[in-house]
């Protein structure tokens, strides 16, 4: 191996021949999925997100969520992950076609969100989990993002905003500021609630369901709730949080 | 403390740098390290073939196949009537009809958007597939003459009733009418039973088109 | 260059003899002088980033107001100033000396070399800025937005050019294997980061083809340029310092081939039960593994150098660096390729367990032969000793200790992780306070790669200080002194 040429092509060829079985051969296999058409329904899956949902995309983006929260849920048999009511089902490729930037993520260290719009968060929720996750869960270690949101003092007489966060019973906040969400605090949350991956697909059809399932998740067509509070025992829910007003 | 120089020490004279290095060949290149690398070169083939999918991209879980995949489209028992009908169409009926239902000009009539198939009841189709027909017979204004084999030594009650229903409710050919049960079949051949010639129009239509 | 006619001829074009180690340690001195100097700031940047990182998984409450502190920008921001600051500056540097000497040929280019990593530390420091400024893509490792790459590629074409150059115009007959490791990573690189990014980010693929396409690049520039230079540099500071010969020249040959056909293949395996068809990630399994085949054919090749000048090699601290870097190497193609199984991935998957074998390869195999090689080739590119000569062992202590504390405790904690992720009846908060007190000692990991990082600068500022110093100051005095002829300004 005392040629340069030779070494260049030969290093060239490995190279090039991984990138065509990893990833141009995968496009022109795959590359061309279309949507899927709903019948019951008439809408295509994966469902177009709204202007502001995508902007909630880039605020995701921008602070980098993807770090540590993962948007994927592995099958039954290779983790816990329908277990823990993060999804019916396991993801497959078609749910992302919309998706740009692929923000599947590596770290789960914090909860999956491939379904966070499925589970039982008001909007409210979600926002105080951004403003400070802490007032939800107190052993959270989820970052507070303050910057997502804006605090200013009660006007005296004059009545709160109605955009103002709700928070809990007991939380140590200011009885005289109020927090109002900013516009990339709107837009994160419309994110959040338009993620959801639940068409049934036949590459992946949900096995049928244990009668006697180890957890709260038996035999019903929803994801558990969130499992920051430390449940995942609770009852089935069916439609979206209900918006804020 | 003694001073520590940062320049790197090397064998050979001191302050004499030594060459750079060069390969020998002292070490032959162990026969077990290719006899593992080829041991393990057989099991990533085999590895790929049982986990690979097919290298299908519609196989996500681990060791299935297309196969598995499609067993999982979900069936009803009228996806399984059609296909035993097309199967049944396949082998009786596509010599003379066509694979696409529109038979053959002048010899054999069509099915596809035939005024005989798309009625209102099957008593007089479940007769001529029972015993065939013969003599002239006007399909959509055409007419035609010729002699349908009788087939009901051939085809069961649940043949009959799956091809006729895949004929009737084909919609690539631009049929809608609804499915025929073994049930009907039977009571037809039961009705039938001491009839040993075919059938002529001028009996059919002596039938009513539905009991 | 050999000609066409006699391809099997050695090729010296050039009937000159090698040129003398001094000829050609001058010619290095201001690229790699600047290289190293730079690289050493990023080192240490990259270490006091991470280990605020890495304090913000367990103390998040941190720095909360500042946007640009936040994990998700910060983690991205320490992950790139180590990979492109330090990883590509240092094997660039180490690079264009290490071919200058084996190929017998001085170095030629230095002003393109010089502005090539000007233009490269302007683009970094613009991306970086970006990243925490909410500009990131949002691909692992390709987070860098687009004009930023391409002032990186721009530096990187005006540097990488010369020592292929100078590869070309060698004088040795026999090409030493160092020499395939730096020119094959030399080229992958920029094969890697160009089709990453145009297909993760540029002109996104659709869908989950992101993430593959994210997942080849990335594995492609573990293997391909970290792996790569890591085989490389210990290739050669081994055999050198001790002064044994390289064992087999043939199985040097069929382990660099095995690493370059096998190691490609990888990446897919992040995606274990993921959105990506099966064959992808079975792919990715089986690559992995075989993986292993190049690193037992470099480890056998070693070994006896190691064996039988055990004290030489170690009496040098960039002999221990490359034996820790090496060796970590060699462990981290173990570790990846056990994590593969089944068993063991359902646990470690999306865990610390992965940082914590992605830290094993960067921190521990690159960073401490990197390390190394710079001790080695510092004083002799700069021309004088570095003048904190006796911290060089301290700073191998602490990177070594460092990079076990790291990824033992992300190991443990990531196996600690696992397992509850896997156990549904595990309130997730649980399972998040069960890994908080590794992450700690992560950040105490870090704070030692910071300390390590402050010394390798420290050093490398102080000789590039007074080389400048005894450069300047007699010509300076010379100008400066009153009514003397003024002298030419010597280069």
């Amino acid at each position: 191996m005392n040629h340069g040429p030779l070494l260049f092509l030969g290093v060239l060829c490995c190279v090039v021949a991984s990138w065509l079985g990893l990833v141009v051969g995968p496009h022109f296999q795959f590359g061309n999925q279309d949507l899927v058409l709903i019948e019951e329904t008439g809408a295509s899956y994966p469902s177009a997100r709204d202007g502001l949902a995508l902007q909630g995309a880039e605020v995701y983006r921008a602070n980098g969520c993807n770090y540590c929260h993962t948007q994927q849920v592995r099958g039954a048999s290779e983790g816990a992950d329908i277990a823990r009511g993060w999804g019916k089902r396991r993801t497959v490729a078609r749910d992302y076609l919309r998706d740009r930037p692929v923000m599947l993520g590596n770290h789960r260290f914090g909860p999956d969100l491939a379904n966070l719009g499925a589970r039982q968060y008001t909007t409210n929720d979600l926002y105080l989990k951004l403003y400070n996750a802490r007032l939800l869960h107190p052993r959270s270690v989820m970052p507070r993002y303050p910057y997502l949101f804006e605090e200013r003092p009660l006007r005296p007489g004059a009545p709160p905003s109605p955009d103002a966060l709700q928070f809990p019973e007991g939380s140590a906040v200011p009885a005289n500021v109020e927090v109002i969400p900013k516009a990339d605090a709107l837009a994160l949350v419309a994110y959040l609630q338009s993620l959801k991956s639940d068409a049934v697909f036949f590459e992946v059809f949900p096995p049928p369901q244990p009668p006697a399932a180890t957890n709260s998740v038996s035999g019903v067509d929803t994801n558990a709730p969130a499992l920051g509070d430390g449940t995942n025992a609770a009852p089935a829910m069916g439609a979206e949080a209900p918006a804020n007003p | 403390m003694k001073p520590v120089s940062s320049i790197p020490k090397v064998a050979g004279a001191a302050g004499v740098e030594t060459p750079e290095p060069k390969t020998g060949n002292a070490l032959q290149t162990p026969m077990w390290f290719i006899a593992l690398l080829g041991i393990f070169l057989y099991w990533g083939t085999m590895y790929l073939d049982r986990n690979g999918g097919g290298y299908n991209p519609l196989v996500f879980n681990r060791g299935e196949r297309l196969a598995d995949v499609e067993a999982r489209v979900p069936k009803s028992d009228a996806d399984l009537l059609l296909a035993q009908g097309r199967k049944v169409y396949g082998i009786y009926c596509v010599a003379c009809h066509q694979p696409n239902g529109r038979g053959v000009p002048n010899q054999f009539p069509p099915l596809a958007e035939s005024d005989w198939v798309n009625v209102d009841g099957a008593n007089r189709l479940i007769r001529i597939v029972l015993h065939g027909l013969s003599g002239p017979i006007s399909v959509n204004g055409v007419e035609y003459n010729n002699v349908m084999l009788p087939w009901r030594d051939q085809l069961s009650d649940d043949d009959i009733a799956a091809v006729l229903t895949f004929v009737r409710g084909n919609k690539e050919w631009g049929n809608h009418s609804g499915p025929v049960t073994a049930a009907e079949v039977r009571k037809v051949r039961e009705a039938t039973a001491s009839r040993d010639s075919n059938w002529t129009v001028a009996e059919l239509l002596a039938i009513p088109l539905k009991d | 260059m050999s000609s066409p006619a006699l391809p099997v001829s050695p090729p010296i074009a050039d009937p000159a003899p090698p040129a003398s180690p001094a000829e050609i340690d001058l010619s290095c001195r201001w690229p790699v002088g600047l290289l190293l100097f730079c690289a050493s700031g990023w080192l240490l940047f990259a270490g006091v980033v991470g280990a605020l990182a890495t304090i913000k998984l367990h103390a998040p409450g941190l720095l909360a107001h500042w946007p640009m502190f936040t994990y998700g920008r910060i983690q991205p921001a320490a992950w790139n100033a180590f990979v492109l600051g330090f990883g590509l500056q240092a094997g660039l540097g180490i690079a264009l000396w290490l071919m200058a000497r084996l190929s017998g040929a001085t170095l030629v280019g230095t002003g393109s070399i010089i502005l090539g990593t000007l233009t490269w530390n302007a683009g970094l420091k613009v991306g970086l800025l970006s990243v925490l400024m909410a500009g990131g893509t949002g691909m692992e490792t390709l987070e860098l937005p687009r004009f930023a790459v391409i002032i990186l590629f721009v530096g990187y074409a005006l540097i990488a050019a010369w020592p292929l150059v100078v590869f070309q115009r060698r004088r040795r007959g026999d090409v030493y294997p160092s020499e395939w490791f730096f020119v094959a990573a030399l080229f992958s690189f920029p094969w890697l980061y160009l089709a990453g990014n145009c297909l993760a980010v540029w002109y996104p693929l659709r869908g989950v083809l992101q993430a593959a396409a994210q997942a080849w690049f990335t594995h492609g520039l573990f293997v391909g340029w970290f792996g790569f230079l890591t085989i490389g540099v210990a290739l050669y500071l081994l055999p050198k310092i001790s002064g044994v010969a390289l064992p087999s020249r043939n199985l040097a040959g069929f382990g660099f081939w095995l690493l370059a056909v096998f190691g490609f293949w990888g990446g897919a395996q992040r995606y274990f039960a993921g959105p990506l068809p099966a064959y992808l990630t079975a792919q990715g399994v089986v690559a992995t593994v075989l993986t292993v085949f190049p690193m037992i054919a470099i480890g056998l090749l070693v070994w006896p150098v190691v064996q039988t000048s055990r004290k030489a090699i170690f009496s040098v601290p960039a002999g221990r660096f490359a034996v820790a870097g090496l060796g970590s190497f060699l462990a981290w193609g173990g570790l990846a390729a056990i994590n593969c199984l089944s068993p063991v991935r359902a646990i470690t998957q999306f865990t610390l367990a992965i940082v914590a074998l992605d830290h094993l390869l960067l921190w521990g195999a690159f960073g401490l032969t990197a390390i190394g090689a710079c001790y080695y080739l510092a004083p002799q590119v700069i021309g004088r000793e570095l003048p904190f000569a006796g911290w060089i062992s301290w700073h191998f202590r602490l990177a070594t200790a460092a990079v076990l504390l790291h990824v033992i405790a992300f190991g443990v904690g990531g196996l600690i992780q696992g397992a509850g992720l896997e156990n549904p009846d595990k309130p997730f908060i649980d399972v998040m306070r069960g890994w908080i007190p590794f992450a700690g000692m992560g950040t105490l990991a870090m704070t030692l790669q910071a300390v390590g990082g402050l010394l390798l600068f420290a050093n490398v500022v102080a000789a590039v200080v007074a080389q400048a110093r005894a450069a300047v100051v007699p010509v300076a005095q010379e100008w400066l002194a009153p009514g003397a002829p003024r002298a030419e300004v010597r280069p």
